[in-house]
């Protein structure tokens, strides 16, 4: 089935073209929603709420760009909001998590996960187009030229984006690896 | 390439892998979305429902409103008694208007 084909059926509703769609993307979402929100649970709910406004807002899509560029933007949209509300309304639950959670732990796992925590914090931290490329050339593993589709931008854009993006995190981590 | 650099890397690596890992564990099945989407379905129904019922009755407390307001209007109604106590002649404001 063509891609033409597909959004039509899609628009129709069609249980089959919608199954498709999900068959074919969800990992990908999820791979892509996970590298930015670092979170399990939230990135399920994300990748669920996706498809949940592609059945209901295929109607709207003019189909000027490819599905999945529309389907990754619709991601990192909604991944960024909850980064977003999270910030401002979970600070202080977050804190009081991390402390239980620490607390728990053996002291040899701990200092890796700090690490690891320090490493989401400095992806999180990083310029959101840098951010967006990274992600998705590092966690969802996209070819750079359907990363510079999705972004509209050129190939040597994104290639720089990701060397900054690198850099950056590099410099937030420090060299204390 | 210096030994940092090649740890640093590595480090890089080894996390996204983890991640990657963990995020394909997820199971997110297509029944659960067509769950989901049939609830929100429902619940737009349920809402459109509400609304409608709440512009209904909008729209009959504005009928009804209007015509407590004409019937109160009427020379009928403002017919009563006069100064001097005696009631005051009733007019009909319909038989005025068929006349």
């Amino acid at each position: 089935m063509d891609e033409k084909t597909l959004v039509e059926s899609l628009k129709q509703h069609d249980p089959t073209a919608f199954q498709l769609v999900y068959d074919k993307y969800h990992q990908r979402l999820l791979y892509l929603s996970y590298g930015i929100v670092h979170n399990t649970e939230d990135a399920e709910d994300i990748v669920q709420e996706v498809f949940i406004d592609v059945y209901d807002a295929i109607y709207s899509f003019k189909q000027e760009s490819k599905l999945s560029t529309w389907l990754h933007r619709i991601t990192m949209n909604k991944s960024y909001n909850l980064l977003r509300y999270k910030r401002v309304h979970n600070i202080f639950a977050r804190m009081e998590v991390s402390l239980l959670q620490k607390a728990d732990k053996p002291d040899d796992t701990e200092e890796k996960d700090e690490k690891i925590e320090q490493l989401h914090k400095a992806i999180a931290a990083l310029p959101k187009r840098q951010n967006m490329v990274f992600t998705m050339f590092f966690y969802e593993k996209m070819p750079q030229k359907e990363i510079a589709e999705i972004m509209g931008v050129a190939l040597p854009a994104v290639e720089q984006l990701i060397f900054r993006a690198k850099q950056n995190i590099r410099k937030k981590i420090g060299t204390d690896i | 390439m210096t030994n940092n650099d090649t740890l640093f890397d590595n480090f890089l690596q080894e996390t996204i892998d983890r991640d990657r890992s963990l995020a394909g564990a997820l199971t997110l099945s297509f029944s659960d979305t067509c769950g989901k989407i049939e609830q929100k379905r429902k619940a737009d129904m349920q809402r459109q429902k509400i609304t409608i019922r709440l512009m209904m009755s909008v729209i009959l407390a504005i009928i009804v409103t209007n015509i407590l307001i004409i019937t109160m209007d009427s020379p009928d109604t403002l017919a009563g008694i006069d100064d001097n106590g005696y009631i005051s002649e009733s007019t009909n404001y319909f038989t005025e208007i068929l006349q």
